[in-house]
């Protein structure tokens, strides 16, 4: 099976092959998410295609490096946000954009953080710093809605450390939405 | 009384599975009821998506680099092979050459041969080339 989940065995080296056809439902069935991830990194409706067309880009020059432990799509926001973190870096150091507005340890355009979907987009940026584990737990179980056993099978752990991880990733989430409250 | 609806039950029902010794503690603790509606928050939060453009998704597999065709190895082995054919046909001629004395060998009749190893041997199969 092609997806969003941990790719292994003939999955893999189709991946690692850079075949397209799984590239394509990659991109498919993770763009929607990414452009809504990179949102706090874009000035425009343009910035943000081309934040997740670079992160494709990247995702394919180094899809070699995906070890296969954990799902594709925490390994894929972890590139992603490695190209926003650039992205935002070369801007700030151009000039051409305004200072970021920092909320927790992430930059923030401030014209955005007007915005009236501020908690998404900062929920968003806390999704992507979480570390590949707990981000994993939060796919699995919030947006792939499986069972705290199947994401225990799927990253072949126990279900308690299923638990447990999600635990601190939920409460490493909600710290953040307060962070961003005071 | 209003009740709830159909859905609003099976939605409940899949949530709970029935644990009544949930829905009793949850009638009690305010803190648990809080984190529900906390978590539903955040979790409509994160499963948001943004549809991408028409055409998006063409666009980046398009842009994404072609590998390279595997026919690379192909034409090195090609390349191999004419050179071991090459190698044959001069032996040969020289073998050949060595039967009468005096040795002497016109540089085209060695090119040709060599040429005419290289080309016999492309036909060959690879293994006749490895051993």
């Amino acid at each position: 099976m092609i997806g969003s989940e941990i790719l292994a065995g003939p999955d893999l080296d189709r991946f690692r092959a850079g075949e397209e056809a799984v590239f394509r439902r990659l991109v498919e069935e993770l763009s929607p998410r990414l452009l809504a991830l990179v949102r706090p990194f874009a000035a425009d409706e343009d910035d943000a295609h081309d934040l997740v067309q670079d992160t494709w880009q990247r995702v394919f020059a180094k899809r070699n490096a995906y070890s296969g432990t954990g799902t594709v799509a925490g390994w894929i926001v972890t590139v992603c946000r490695s190209v926003c973190l650039n992205a935002a870096k070369k801007r700030t150091a151009s000039g051409s954009r305004p200072a970021f507005q920092s909320i927790g340890d992430e930059p923030v355009w401030p014209d955005e953080a007007a915005e009236g979907n501020e908690t998404r987009r900062c929920l968003h940026l806390a999704l992507m710093d979480l570390p590949p584990r707990e981000r994993d737990v939060v796919w699995l179980r919030f947006l792939r809605q499986l069972s705290t056993r199947e994401t225990a099978v799927r990253l072949g752990v126990a279900e308690g450390t299923v638990k447990a991880t999600l635990h601190h990733a939920l409460k490493k989430l909600q710290i953040a939405l307060q962070v961003r409250a005071t | 009384m209003n009740h709830l609806d159909t859905d609003t039950l099976v939605d409940l029902g899949g949530a709970l599975d029935w644990r009544e010794d949930i829905l009793a503690h949850l009638w009690e603790c305010p803190e648990c009821r809080n984190q529900i509606h906390e978590l539903g928050a955040m979790y409509r939060d994160l499963e948001h998506e943004d549809p991408v453009r028409a055409g998006f998704v063409d666009a980046v597999v398009t842009s994404l680099p072609r590998e390279p065709v595997p026919a690379s190895a192909g034409v090195a082995w090609v390349a191999i092979k004419a050179l071991f054919g090459a190698g044959i046909g001069v032996v040969v001629l020289g073998l050949a050459a060595a039967q009468g004395a005096p040795l002497q060998v016109d540089p085209v009749i060695l090119g040709a041969a060599a040429l005419a190893g290289a080309l016999g041997a492309w036909r060959l199969p690879s293994s006749m080339v490895t051993g």
